[in-house]
């Protein structure tokens, strides 16, 4: 009886105890391997997104204008013409918050001439239309819309005064992605 | 005997398996558990990292401008003059007229530095699309606050007023990706693009780009709304020659009457000239009689 106790004994201390031993040793190395490979990634994945939410920031505040003005001309009806593109910044206060909300919309000015058979509201609701389905307009912009009309007389002829308004977007980039598509 | 030392045999095995390889195992188990979390977690972290940085690079090639002066190895002490000098040079071969340039204030966040400069300047439209197409996509610089007003008394010549800015990263770990490791500067080259065209100027009423002053419809109404009024009330035989009864004045052939030289009367109508043109007067009530 003693020598199967030392018999059995023996092959727990030479062969299993050992073999769990290094197990057990392999798994601790693999954990503090594993433990450290992971606060690096970790470390990566702050810096990695930070550095993507500074540059959404910077590319949500980026508006690309040569292809709007291209495309300006191109969608601008014959009888129609700008008298003054700009872009303003208003700041609005918001309800829920007292925090001041920065907007910032394009105003775009024109004039247009009153032509026979074609009312000068045609023309600008045209313009409108193009604007709206223009593709480098919308990536950055809201529909436009319509602020005012004013019939003047210029010299010697009538002419219709308007300015159109458009907000811009304040959506991300990957919104605009969706939004192009 | 033989049943003793089975049972015996069972009792150290059950021992030694419940008190001594039992516990062990389970350790290797628990910690074989964690090796896979901490596994599962690291592979997460890793597929983040890569579609952070798969963004990141999307924002290059969308070309999200940061780091222009980094980008070009401009020093500091260097930064204005740079500009200044490449403005110039763009504005010159472009043929436009600069109003100002005028660097504004440093807007420093806590991750990025604003280097804003005011520009103003004069010039047609497809010039200004092309001055804008520079800055933006050669330049790799950011345009705020575009402001293009035309100009009444020099219809071809529009007021363009905008701030043109770089982001300066304060980090330089966060270069842009594809400029990470790079030693030198990229050299700073202008590209004017010439293949773009504009179909016409939207700030110039389309009849002054072809040349004209005014429309084509509009310009007759004027020209007939400017016309003198004249109104032949008769015309009358005397001694065999003819006068007429204009304006309730008296003419004869040869006689002027407000820019009119009266060339012809003839039994119902009277031939004028105005300035170059001719022009025939009927006699009103004939006129009317007709209307009828």
């Amino acid at each position: 009886m003693v020598l199967l106790f030392l018999g059995i004994s023996f092959a727990y201390m030479e062969v299993l105890s050992p073999s769990l031993d290094r197990r057990i040793q392999m798994n601790r190395a693999r954990k503090i391997y594993l433990n450290g490979q992971l606060s690096k990634v970790e470390r990566d994945l702050e810096k990695s997104s930070n550095e993507a939410k500074l540059l959404s920031k910077l590319h949500i505040k980026r508006v690309l204008w040569s292809r709007k003005l291209v495309d300006l001309s191109r969608v601008m009806p014959d009888d129609l013409w700008l008298t003054d593109l700009s872009i303003k910044t208003i700041e609005k206060k918001a309800k829920a918050s007292k925090q001041v909300e920065k907007e910032t919309y394009l105003a775009i000015k024109g004039v247009t001439l009153p032509i026979p058979g074609r009312e000068p509201l045609d023309s600008i609701a045209q313009l409108i239309v193009e604007l709206n389905g223009s593709k480098p307009f919308n990536q950055d912009f809201e529909a436009v819309k319509l602020v005012y009309t004013h019939l003047s007389r210029e010299k010697v002829r009538d002419i219709m005064e308007f300015e159109l308004s458009s907000k811009l977007r304040d959506s991300s980039p990957l919104g605009r992605e969706k939004a192009s598509r | 005997m033989i049943i003793a030392l089975v049972i015996f045999f069972i009792g150290v095995s059950f021992f030694f398996y419940l008190f001594l390889y039992l516990p062990k195992m389970n350790k290797v188990k628990k910690e074989r558990g964690v090796i896979s979390s901490l596994n599962g977690r690291v592979e997460k972290a890793i597929r983040e990292v890569d579609e952070l940085q798969e963004k990141i690079e999307r924002f290059d090639k969308e070309e999200v401008n940061v780091d222009f002066f980094k980008r070009h190895q401009i020093p500091p002490e260097r930064r204005t003059p740079t500009f200044l000098e490449k403005m110039n040079e763009l504005v010159n071969r472009l043929g436009i007229k600069t109003v100002m340039v005028k660097p504004m204030p440093e807007e420093e966040s806590p991750d990025y530095i604003r280097y804003p400069f005011l520009v103003e300047a004069r010039s047609k439209y497809g010039e200004i699309v092309k001055f804008i197409d520079s800055l933006e996509n050669s330049f790799k610089l950011n345009l705020d606050d575009l402001h293009i007003e035309s100009d009444p008394k020099d219809p071809l010549w529009h007021h363009l007023k905008f701030t043109v800015s770089t982001f300066e990263l304060k980090s330089e770990e966060s270069l842009p990706s594809h400029e990470k490791g790079k030693v030198k500067g990229t050299p700073l080259q202008m590209v004017i693009r010439n293949d773009i065209k504009v179909n016409r100027d939207p700030f110039l009423e389309q009849e002054l780009e072809r040349g004209k002053r005014v429309a084509k419809v509009p310009i007759r109404e004027i020209r007939r709304k400017r016309r003198p009024v004249l109104k032949l009330k008769g015309i009358i035989d005397i001694a065999g020659k003819k006068v007429a009864i204009i304006n309730d004045k008296i003419v004869r052939e040869g006689d002027w009457i407000v820019q009119h030289r009266i060339v012809q009367i003839g039994e119902d109508e009277v031939t004028t000239v105005y300035g170059r043109k001719k022009r025939t007067l009927k006699i009103e009530s004939l006129l009317k009689s007709q209307q009828r």
